[in-house]
């Protein structure tokens, strides 16, 4: 059986009169160590479907329906209590604006170590040995200032990093990406997916990578899922949908892709 | 071909902790009528700010000398949503920049918005909506729009696309093409992605910390870098581009 | 769900803000008694059929002064809330769009006021003037100015700086053009609520310096000037005070609830 299994996920969202489906029947599946691409434009329900995979849709108004199996539990029913426990300790997250996602009055160490303080007991030292090791394990190349240095001092790609040590702490089994490249240059997106391999390689990890940029999910992905409106258009190995795409919406993703100007033929 | 502008030892200084610091360091280039010149480079290297002072939006700390050879250069900007003002419908901001020199009268001025939506793209029903309630592509069609009203001969686009989806990014790639074809207008396209300027530009300046690095044809640049920093950013891009 | 919430707040809010306009307005035109007209024989006698609020202490209809002292307690808020936001948005405008060592001496200035309360501050000018409606009308409107000029500053200063701006002087288009077409319609929303919000303070300092004995002056009724008069009988007669109170609560919550209800 697979490490994450999702059936028929659909998530509503319902207005004063109107309800609006996000995401329509979704299914997917992930094994230990797989890195899964979802791809799509923006509005295409690729972030919420992250988003419920990673239990953290709970707005009022949304309604959720199908199953998320993570290791035999089902996401969509279990008790809060449960769904904290593994939210975070197995399942965490990168988002698209590491600005955003740090507290900005509060050291980066202190943020990184969070993981720890809420779902084991340890004491200061050992965590901050944990999280300058973290650091260093993303390859941040003086990982002792950047415990002791604010969000806004460090440079995008040095968040997206300790974004990334900050989600690898605890050693989840899986990662939820959300476009963790799209704020960053260019060879600074090369330099986070080269580090994601990595982690996936050395870890088993298991990632689940969202973007809008396909030719990003290529250089990443073994299998991928392209999403519009709501609705998984095409899924496969990546090679294959690269390669000979079979949906219209697919292909025009793929001509989209501005010409490589390296690769000839 | 004649130049349109030309900036001659540019620099643009702040202070940072009571220190001198150059954002836009001694930058000197040319651009020509009519010629879609690249500029590269990652953020914080200064190319906004470079812009910014070309066309004396930033004044606080510019030295050098910038002569523009044609009136009037227009901007178009990363964040479309940014670019448009929120208590405006669509109809008044393509007419503003018509109606602030004043020179044409009301019919003229709504016969010339409709002529641009038209080369944008877009339909006439748009007019009466406000900038939230469109989708990121027709916003920025409507900033290249405003920016083109006051018919200049030199655009600054500033990351025009970086903010928009791939296939968002494509379409107003091809508007940007169209229009510079059939209008023959300068553009000063600045990116940080090598392959959107790849494909749009013929010559390409490569910018880092506030200096130009490399400046020349595309292909000498991208396929025989000089300078080390360049082989470094064409390196990343092949690998990040494996197809 | 949420938008059905104001909606019932924006329809109370204006129900009570309309019993007390209507009062204000039949109040011009017709009271049931004379509200100067003193009567020993109804000295401070309780609600009947005919005087419904009851009589004061010189006999007079508490209902019929209610209806002209909201009048005064009205015109002084207004007038007072005018001021400042005139003011306040002129000042703030220059200040946030020019900056500069202007913004700063302005600025600072206006930090000196903003930290006196605004009822001291007024009282202070109310020394220095001499007392009466007038006064009080611009005392409390320069003790408004400063958390206007403040609000406005803040918003010029952000929007200045968006690429809008930007792409609109490149147009070539004078500051005066900017200020007036492209700043001032983009405060719509943060004055509308301001204004409200403002208002209920300006009323409550109305209330505040007439029971002070600062504001209007007697015999003329307002809202505040009422309370200040039957405190002396607040044991015996609480009625006295307890009518043009609700009053005020009336007017206050009503106002409030309708900011609450336009709010985003």
């Amino acid at each position: 059986m697979s490490m994450l299994t999702v059936k028929d996920l659909c998530i509503k969202v319902h207005d004063r009169k109107t309800t609006d489906t996000l995401v329509y029947d979704v299914d997917l599946s992930m094994d230990k160590g797989d890195i899964l691409g979802i791809v799509g434009e923006s509005g295409s329900g690729k972030t919420m479907t992250a988003l419920a995979i990673a239990g953290l849709l709970s707005r009022h108004d949304m309604e959720k329906s199908g199953q998320i199996i993570f290791e035999g539990i089902n996401l969509l029913e279990v008790e809060r209590k449960v769904l904290r426990k593994i939210q975070g300790n197995e399942i965490t997250m990168v988002f698209q604006e590491p600005l955003n996602s740090f507290n900005p009055l509060k050291k980066v160490g202190w943020q990184v170590e969070e993981g720890l303080r809420v779902h084991t007991v340890m004491d200061k030292i050992e965590m901050k040995d944990r999280a300058i090791e973290a650091l260093r394990d993303v390859e941040l190349s003086n990982p002792e200032a950047v415990y002791n240095s604010y969000p806004h001092e460090l440079s995008g790609g040095m968040r997206q990093r300790a974004m990334i040590a900050a989600a690898m702490i605890i050693q989840p089994k899986l990662i939820i990406a959300d476009e963790p490249t799209t704020a960053l240059d260019v060879t600074i997106q090369a330099e986070i997916v080269e580090l994601l391999k990595r982690i996936n390689k050395e870890r088993g990890t298991a990632i689940l990578f969202i973007s809008h940029d396909l030719s990003l999910v290529n250089t990443l992905c073994e299998n991928v899922l392209v999403m519009q409106n709501g609705l998984v258009v095409e899924s496969g190995k990546c090679d294959s949908i690269f390669n000979n795409p079979k949906e219209d919406y697919t292909k025009k993703l793929i001509s989209a892709i501005p010409k490589n100007p390296f690769y000839k033929g | 071909m004649a130049d349109i502008l030309e900036v001659k030892n540019l620099s643009v200084k702040f202070k940072k902790d009571k220190k001198d610091f150059y954002a836009v360091k001694d930058v000197s280039f040319t651009v020509k009528e009519g010629e879609i010149l690249g500029l590269a480079g990652e953020s914080g290297c200064g190319k906004s700010t470079l812009s910014r002072a070309i066309l004396d939006i930033q004044k606080k700390g510019v030295e050098g000398y910038v002569k523009h050879y044609a009136k009037r250069p227009q901007m178009v900007f990363q964040d479309p949503a940014g670019s448009l003002n929120p208590a405006k419908k669509i109809g008044f901001i393509l007419e503003e920049p018509i109606k602030v020199k004043g020179h044409f009268d009301k019919e003229e001025r709504k016969r010339r918005v409709l002529d641009m939506l038209k080369k944008v793209e877009l339909s006439e029903e748009i007019l009466d909506r406000y900038p939230h309630e469109l989708s990121g592509g027709q916003r920025q069609r409507i900033c290249i729009a405003a920016a083109l009203m006051q018919e200049p001969r030199f655009l600054i686009a500033d990351e025009p696309v970086s903010a928009l989806d791939v296939t968002v990014q494509s379409q107003i790639l091809k508007l940007l093409k169209k229009l510079h074809a059939e209008l023959g207008i300068a553009i000063l396209f600045i990116s940080h992605d090598l392959r959107v300027i790849y494909d749009l530009c013929e010559r390409v300046m490569v910018m880092k910390d506030g200096k130009i690095v490399e400046m020349g044809n595309k292909e000498d640049v991208y396929f025989n870098p000089k300078d080390d920093y360049t082989k470094s950013l064409m390196n990343a891009a092949k690998t990040k581009y494996v197809k | 769900m949420r938008d059905k919430n104001k909606r019932v707040k924006f329809i109370i809010g204006c129900v009570l803000t309309g019993l007390v306009f209507i009062m204000m307005l039949s109040g011009i035109f017709y009271t049931p008694f004379d509200p100067m007209e003193m009567n020993p024989s109804t000295k401070l006698m309780g609600p009947t059929l005919s005087h419904i609020f009851g009589c004061d202490n010189f006999g007079r209809d508490i209902f019929s002064r209610v209806m002209v002292g909201v009048r005064e307690t009205m015109l002084v808020a207004g007038l007072v809330v005018i001021i400042g936001t005139l003011v306040g948005t002129i000042v703030g405008t220059i200040t946030g769009y020019y900056g500069g060592w202007l913004d700063e001496i302005i600025m600072r200035l206006n930090d000196a006021v903003l930290a006196f309360p605004s009822v001291l501050l007024a009282l202070l000018i109310i020394g220095l003037l001499g007392g009466g409606r007038n006064t009080l009308i611009l005392a409390l409107g320069i003790a408004f100015v400063p958390s206007f000029a403040r609000i406005v500053r803040g918003e010029v200063l952000r929007i200045r700086n968006l690429d809008f701006i930007q792409c609109v002087k490149l147009y070539g288009a004078s500051d005066l053009r900017i200020i007036f077409v492209h700043i001032l319609p983009n405060l719509k929303t943060v004055l509308l609520s301001s204004i409200l919000i403002g208002f209920n303070n300006a009323v409550l300092a109305e209330a505040g310096m007439s029971y002070l004995g600062m504001g209007v002056q007697p015999p003329n009724p307002s809202l505040g000037r009422m309370l200040s008069e039957a405190q002396a009988y607040i044991f015996s007669n609480p009625l006295n005070a307890i009518f043009p109170g609700i009053v005020i609560v009336m007017m206050i919550l009503g106002f409030s609830l309708m900011a609450g209800g336009l709010e985003k």
